[in-house]
């Protein structure tokens, strides 16, 4: 099947697919539904999972969800206003550093 | 580091059609990381290349990387017969993107982007799950702390967990 480099793979059947690949529909998915999926990008149902990707699994349990619950708090032009703060506090560190070798 | 603001402004100011994608565009959907520099996909029409390159002209833009004083005539006809730049300016890093992996070009990604109100405009910007599928098209390594960020953000927006409120 050649599909869009892509983000759904089909039910595999125990396989062990690369993350993000897409794979030839099942004979639990039909090809025009697996088609269709693929070209509207909307979610997919419960037969068309994202593959599970361990080393993304792995990072996502380290990450301080408090973080990012405290962001979503914030407007989108806070969270912008606090990367740019954030990019001139990087700035002015590595300016630091330099200016002491 | 980028100045956003005046590049975001002065890109909706002359019209330019855009979509923000990237790590800004991650940090619109709430990621933590910080970013230096802004990654656009610009519609491939002629107006719109021609508008692209006159904004751009002032900043004085120059290829990411390249040696100092190697040829780079910057207007529309480089664009035209380019597609993506990774672009130093005297604003900041500017990466345009005639196309990304897993997305496409701009009007295949147009019903993917949200309109966010910023700096007193309407800037459009990757919907976060179609910002996760192209990081994970592009399957780069050093994206996939990323992309697991992102997932977490998607999974916070359903709404969080038992186990990981217990945190």
């Amino acid at each position: 099947l050649v599909a869009p480099p892509g983000t759904l793979v089909a039910a595999s059947g125990g396989r062990s697919p690369r993350p993000g690949t897409l794979l030839a529909p099942t004979s639990a998915v039909p090809r025009a539904r697996f088609e269709a999926v693929c070209a509207s990008g909307s979610p997919p149902p419960d037969e068309l999972k994202p593959a599970a990707d361990p080393v993304v699994e792995a990072y996502k349990r380290h990450i301080d969800r408090t973080l990012l619950r405290e962001n979503l708090k914030r407007s989108v032009e806070e969270r912008i206003e606090n990367l740019m703060r954030l990019q001139r506090f990087a700035q002015d560190v590595k300016h630091a550093g330099l200016s002491r070798r | 580091m980028i100045d956003l603001q005046r590049v975001l402004v002065e890109l909706d100011t002359a019209g330019v059609e855009f979509i923000v994608v990237g790590g800004v565009a991650a940090t619109v959907h709430g990621s933590a990381r910080v970013t230096q520099d802004l990654d656009i996909v610009y519609a491939r029409t002629p107006e719109n290349i021609r508008r692209l390159a006159a904004t751009l002209t002032p900043w004085k833009p120059y290829l990411r990387g390249a040696p100092a004083g190697l040829p780079f005539r910057w207007d529309a006809d480089t664009v035209r017969q380019g597609l993506n730049f990774t672009l130093t300016t005297t604003l900041g890093d500017l990466d345009l993107l005639g196309e990304i992996a897993g997305g496409g070009g701009y009007d295949a990604l147009l019903p993917h982007a949200e309109t966010i109100s910023l700096f007193g405009r309407n800037i459009r910007c990757l919907g976060l799950q179609k910002l996760i599928a192209v990081k994970r098209a592009a399957g780069r390594p050093r994206d996939l702390e990323a992309i697991a960020e992102l997932e977490a953000l998607a999974e916070e927006a359903d709404g969080p967990s038992a186990e990981d409120t217990s945190r």
